[in-house]
């Protein structure tokens, strides 16, 4: 079967930023990824390169077979962009149903703005819109060319946390349908419960990528961080730890069971002092899978 | 088809579109047709005019959607931007279409210039074909304008056509030098097509070809930006 998304070798320069730098994706037809990555990670880049709006220095993208510009063509793939604009001059239906007018199988108008909840808004000036709702509108423009493959880019920024739900809950009739979802986010609670698989990118690069399961639970972690006068020791050898970062004398240990993990710390090296036990972010989840890569 | 007619819905409803290119000319036309003393010289001068401005009105909405990323999302549909600025060119065309039958009306029942049925049609034809040029302008000013300076880059052709094109005054009327600048204008041409129809001993092949000229020219300037933006 052709893989949905299949990018190999990525690059992107812009001026003196290498924004994209040797990306490979392999996304299954079914599957539902989330893109996680601070600002400028290139994520965005990536999504564009996607979806053919720039062209690669290097490398190669396929979307289910097809070069992104053939998919667009056939109306396979749908996107909403971050900065994806609304017609000042248009209702939300007039707005939905120029973008079916050009494609050659849309779905029904009415029904893009029924599963992306914004039916009862068909009327309305996309001026007169909030920031969710216009997002939502969006999302009808993404849907109404009833495509197998959605590349969201940040699609919740804008939402409050009800709307986000809504949101959510019309993507999983999307997703139940068997269609490839594609979303990017900082928010690492929106990659645990709507994603299967995650991809970490940072400075233009895939860092780490796995299953969500594998995430889930390094984000159920903590963080030790405790001054350690024998740097270097071998924390890493500590029950539940998943990796060990060493900042001087400062060691910051990420654990599945801090519990565990900070008794035999403190049994092994009586000297430990200053230690801290935080819940874990981003950044340590990142740094976990990264490490249990390399080992 | 039913993208171009919601993009027609779209200019019409702008505020401005109507009040440009129906209301200016129409009122313009009035009011020098009592300073002339007749309807009849006037009267292809502001049909002109109300074209000119259609053709010109094309630029604000291009400059519009390129900055919010309209044409971003337009480049994920199967529509290709070639496609898209052909549209852009139709809708001016369409648009361009009312004024000249408004300034006809407008001379035939409150001025009571009195033409041929052809006449009539040659007058509101040739006018309105000689739209091409103007909403060519009008998409190349969109391509090379920012939000900041699209309105009055517009106003300022739009006026500057008008004047030194010899649309509020004939220009034989002004001193020589103005005649020589306003026979480089395509707006003096456009005029001079619906002189030829109402006016005795005018140049329609001369006109028509300037015309011509003028939009092969403004094609392929807008061809060539359009293919260094893609």
């Amino acid at each position: 079967m052709e893989l949905a998304v299949h990018a190999t070798g990525l690059r992107k320069r812009f001026g003196p930023v290498q924004a994209v730098d040797g990306v490979d994706l392999a996304i299954a037809p079914g599957e539902v990824v989330a893109v996680l990555g601070p600002n400028g990670a290139g994520k965005s880049t990536t999504v564009d390169l996607v979806l053919g709006l720039s062209v690669p220095d290097e490398g190669r993208v396929r979307v289910f077979g097809q070069t992104p510009a053939q998919a667009v063509q056939e109306g396979r793939v749908g996107a909403v962009l971050q900065e994806g604009a609304l017609l000042d001059d248009a209702t939300v239906g007039e707005i939905v149903a120029m973008v079916a007018s050009l494609h050659r199988n849309p779905m029904p108008v009415a029904e893009a703005l029924r599963r992306a909840g914004v039916a009862d808004l068909a009327t309305r000036r996309s001026t007169r819109l909030s920031g969710g709702q216009k997002q939502r509108v969006r999302f009808a423009v993404a849907l109404v060319c009833d495509p197998e493959l959605l590349l969201l880019d940040e699609p919740t920024s804008a939402m409050d946390p009800v709307t986000r739900r809504a949101f959510w809950s019309s993507m999983r009739d999307f997703t139940e349908r068997g269609r490839t979802v594609v979303f990017a986010t900082h928010h690492l609670e929106e990659a645990e419960e709507y994603a299967d698989t995650v991809v970490f990118f940072r400075a233009g690069k895939v860092i780490a990528n796995g299953p969500i399961d594998q995430v889930r639970k390094l984000a159920s972690g903590r963080v030790i961080s405790a001054v350690v006068p024998l740097s270097g020791a071998a924390l890493g050898a500590l029950p539940g730890s998943a990796g060990v970062e060493w900042f001087g004398e400062r060691a910051r240990i990420v654990s599945h069971d801090s519990d565990a993990t900070l008794r035999a710390l403190l049994a092994r090296f009586p000297k430990a002092h200053d230690i801290e036990v935080t819940g874990v972010g981003l950044d340590e989840v990142f740094f976990a899978l990264t490490s249990q890569e390399e080992r | 088809m039913r993208y171009l007619v919601l993009e027609l819905r779209r200019a019409l409803r702008r505020p401005g579109t109507l009040l440009f290119v129906v209301g200016f000319p129409g009122a313009f036309y009035l009011l020098e047709s009592v300073i002339f003393g007749n309807g009849i010289d006037i009267l292809p001068a502001m049909a002109a005019w109300g074209v000119l401005l259609a053709g010109l009105l094309v630029a604000p909405p291009i400059v519009a959607e390129r900055a919010a990323g309209w044409q971003r999302q337009l480049r994920l549909t199967p529509l290709s931007g070639a496609g898209y600025l052909r549209g852009k060119a139709t809708v001016g065309l369409l648009v361009a279409l009312p004024p000249p039958i408004v300034v006809a009306l407008l001379a035939h029942f409150t001025q009571d210039v009195r033409l041929d049925a052809s006449q009539w049609v040659a007058l509101v034809g040739l006018t309105w074909l000689g739209a091409l040029p103007f909403a060519l302008l009008g998409i190349l000013i969109g391509q090379l304008s920012t939000p900041e300076s699209v309105q009055q880059v517009t106003i300022v052709g739009m006026l500057a056509l008008a004047i030194f094109g010899g649309m509020f005054m004939p220009l034989d009327t002004l001193p020589n030098w103005f005649g020589q600048v306003g026979y480089a204008m395509p707006s003096y041409w456009l005029t001079e097509l619906g002189r030829w129809v109402v006016l005795p001993d005018r140049e329609i092949m001369l006109a028509g070809g300037i015309l011509l000229g003028w939009a092969l020219a403004l094609g392929a300037a807008v061809t060539w930006r359009f293919r260094r933006d893609s």
